[in-house]
């Protein structure tokens, strides 16, 4: 087969444009540290960190969600045990009041605790987590406890978040069920102190079912928080897996990079050299005129 | 004493001339593209009978010199037609891998600006929204997740469609190319008839090759040489030149797509299938038996319904559910199409009744339940749906699984064609050496030949000089 130097040329010219493709592929794999930089340099490895990506999100997202449901449960845990803490001190009151030694006076300093814990009861029902009332349902931008007519404005909705794929916890407390027991079994005491240590006697069982009824609200919150807590560190565990698999597929082997990029050089150099020695040569240079 | 041989001496000088003018020529022409080497065919003399001793046996016969019978081309017919098929092949994919890595870019994941991100930040919105129903600035959070939304969904429509625009352009001015490549080989043609092709016109053809090739390059082409040694160039059974006659090819704008459709002036169908015009229709899009497709249309359409069945979904929930302090369910689209009447990735943007009015962002599934986030939750759980349905798709799954299979697309389409394109390339270039090995002018081998030609030549010039040393004792010894 004949060849002419215009074979020659066109054959170097095709070796080191490939070459050179090849040397800045691996260039931008090195600069960027990413596998590929368009999807048609690797379509299976893009969908798959598409997926993995969104996944990333909704755990974000749910991670969020368990952070705003923590916050929600540790205040109604709070606001619950300063319920309790204030019912005890009511029952002190009662049992104070249901003794036969009582007196007109004592009465009467009887009547304001319980009117003052009346109050402290007041603003607790109407406690408030980032501008929501917490016990109030879902009606909760209004006080539920309207202390000057004795009503209370909440419903019994549920505040619902999301912590998981498929978990989602409510974070309030039904106030509506709660708490309107309590002011009304409060004012009974009020009137009862009135009447008399026997009055008073009839209503302590009453009075202990609200203390318990407290305490099982606080039990429930406690319990919702657990399961909280057990779904934070189950969306951290799945996170970190994400984000190895996504770092797997869009990383580049650095390792690997680097000695393709050492190689690929070589052979650059290679060619370029071949040619600037074979290509000058011809027949005319030796001639003599 | 004749002067015979002053007679093939001169001939020979004259013969030996000429080679060396078309040696001198090849070397000149060593690298022009398209060049043919030119051989100068030297045969001998016709024999004439001489004046012999032995006239027993008849006269003997002698050749008078040397002459150049004629002046010819290397050439290769079975070669150059393979160069020129491969050609049309190399330009199609060429063309359509150049056009398809121009919209890589758009469909690149994982990217901060990316249709993928956009979605998921946009549920996310609602998440956080249902954690805090009644908060204004939740409710202005989704609504600005919503408007960089539709951002990312018109930005890529936009980008898609005038890139169709360009390929668009692009088709009128080849088809402009190819008339005019047309008309250039009919006045070639011409001239090589006027010559006569008796007469070796051996630019004339070298200059009728390359427009031939360049011509591959953009439409599928195959041609056929006649007997005057004009060169007949069809387009599938169409003739495009004929001798020094050309049909034209005309672009006719078609009413439901709006783009050019590429036929012949005499209103028969092209038949288009190899070179870079067919890659550009390809990517921007054809109709082909009454549907326009392409690549493009095939990814917008597949765009379009994403974003209505997004659309849809949203809607529905947004419509059905409460605002915060609402009494009735709103009844307001999320999304809207604008002006245009359907709703694809182009036209979709938020409804600007919610954009003036946050308040009326339907978190609540129940009647002034300003603390109720449970509708907006079931917004963002839309986004780990599988049921949701995509207008005219036949498939159902969550967004970003059909997001996925679009990018996944895109890129195996992108890949394959550059795969093509190098294997294409890669087959043209062998061929080309092969028909440069046939027809190629090598230095080395016209310099060896000047060499001998030179020699000739001052044999010839020896001859001369002998015949005049011999006249001369002749011519003394009578004198």
């Amino acid at each position: 087969m004949r060849i002419t130097p215009e074979i020659m040329s066109q054959v170097l010219l095709q070796s080191v444009n490939q070459t050179q493709a090849q040397l800045t592929q691996l260039e931008q794999q090195a600069s960027t540290g990413q596998a590929f930089q368009l999807p048609s340099d690797n379509p299976a490895a893009v969908t798959q960190s598409i997926s993995f990506t969104h996944g990333l999100a909704l755990v974000s997202q749910y991670q969020q969600g368990v952070t705003a449901a923590q916050g929600w449960l540790n205040t109604a845990d709070s606001a619950l045990a300063q319920g309790e803490q204030v019912w005890e001190q009511v029952m002190q009151v009662a049992n104070e009041g249901a003794n036969s030694t009582v007196n007109a006076g004592d009465v009467l300093t009887l009547q304001t605790q319980v009117q003052s814990a009346e109050q402290n009861l007041g603003s607790i029902a109407n406690e408030q987590y980032q501008g929501s009332y917490l016990f109030a349902g879902t009606a909760n931008q209004t006080p539920p406890w309207d202390a000057a007519t004795s009503t209370w404005s909440g419903n019994g909705g549920s505040i619902l978040v999301q912590v998981g794929a498929s978990t989602t916890v409510g974070v309030n407390v039904d106030g509506s069920t709660l708490f309107p027991q309590l002011f009304s079994d409060l004012k009974a005491l009020n009137t009862a102190l009135g009447q008399g240590p026997s009055a008073v006697q009839a209503l302590m069982p009453q009075l202990q079912t609200d203390l318990n009824a407290l305490t099982d609200a606080r039990t429930q919150v406690g319990s919702t928080l657990a399961l909280v807590n057990q779904q934070s560190s189950q969306l951290t565990s799945l996170q970190q897996d994400l984000e190895k698999n996504l770092a797997n597929v869009t990383g580049a082997n650095m390792a690997n990079v680097t000695t393709e990029l050492a190689q690929e050089e070589t052979v650059y150099q290679a060619a370029l050299s071949s040619g600037a020695q074979i290509l000058p040569l011809s027949l005319a240079n030796f001639l003599n005129p | 004493m004749s002067f015979l041989m002053l007679n093939i001496a001169t001939r020979s000088l004259a013969a030996q001339q000429l080679a060396m003018d078309v040696t001198a020529q090849n070397l000149a022409n060593a690298t022009t593209p398209g060049y043919d080497r030119q051989i100068a065919n030297l045969t001998p003399g016709p024999e004439q009978p001489m004046g012999g001793y032995n006239a027993a046996n008849g006269p003997s016969e002698l050749g008078d010199g040397v002459s150049v019978a004629s002046v010819s081309q290397a050439t290769d017919a079975f070669l150059t037609r393979s160069v020129t098929a491969q050609t049309s092949l190399a330009g199609n994919w060429s063309a359509t891998s150049e056009a398809l890595q121009q919209l890589q870019s758009l469909f690149q994941e994982p990217s901060s600006t990316g249709l993928a991100e956009a979605m998921d930040a946009f549920f996310g919105a609602w998440q956080t929204l249902s954690q805090n129903p009644a908060s204004v600035s939740a409710e202005q959070a989704v609504l600005g997740q919503a408007q960089q939304l539709t951002s990312a969904f018109q930005n890529i429509s936009d980008q898609l469609t005038s890139l169709q625009a360009n390929l668009n352009q692009t088709v009128v001015s080849e088809v402009g190319q190819i008339n005019s490549l047309a008309q250039q080989i009919a006045d070639t043609n011409q001239s090589i008839t006027e010559v006569g092709i008796a007469s070796h016109p051996n630019d004339l053809l070298d200059q009728q090759n390359q427009l031939v090739t360049e011509l591959s390059k953009l439409v599928n082409v195959t041609y056929a040489t006649s007997a005057s040694g004009a060169t007949d160039v069809y387009i599938g059974a169409h003739a495009l030149v004929l001798g020094s006659q050309t049909s034209a090819l005309t672009t006719v704008q078609d009413p439901n797509s709006g783009f050019e459709d590429v036929q012949w002036a005499d209103g028969s169908q092209a038949n288009i299938q190899a070179g870079e015009l067919y890659g550009n229709l390809s990517v921007r899009g054809q109709s082909v038996n009454g549907t326009f497709t392409g690549y493009i249309p095939t990814y917008l359409t597949q765009l379009n319904a994403l974003a209505a069945g997004l659309a849809n979904a949203v809607n529905q929930l947004q419509s059905s559910g409460y605002a915060p302090y609402g009494s009735a369910p709103t009844g307001l689209p999320f999304f809207t199409s604008g002006a245009s009447g359907t709703l694809t990735a182009g036209s979709i943007q938020l409804n600007p009744t919610l954009a003036a009015n946050p308040q009326l962002v339907a978190s609540a599934s129940a009647p002034n339940s300003p603390g109720d986030g449970s509708n907006a939750l079931a917004v963002a759980d839309l986004a780990q749906s599988n049921t949701i349905t995509y207008p005219g798709q036949a498939a159902s799954g969550t967004f970003d699984n059909f997001w996925s299979a679009l990018v996944g697309q895109v890129g195996l389409d992108g890949q394959s064609a550059l795969n093509r394109q190098q294997t294409t390339q890669t087959t043209l270039a062998g061929l080309q050496n092969q028909l440069q090995s046939e027809v190629g002018v090598n230095p080395d081998e016209e310099s060896v030949n000047l060499i001998q030609e030179e020699q000739s030549y001052r044999a010839a010039v020896q001859v001369i000089t002998s015949e005049q040393s011999s006249m001369s004792a002749l011519l003394a010894a009578i004198a």
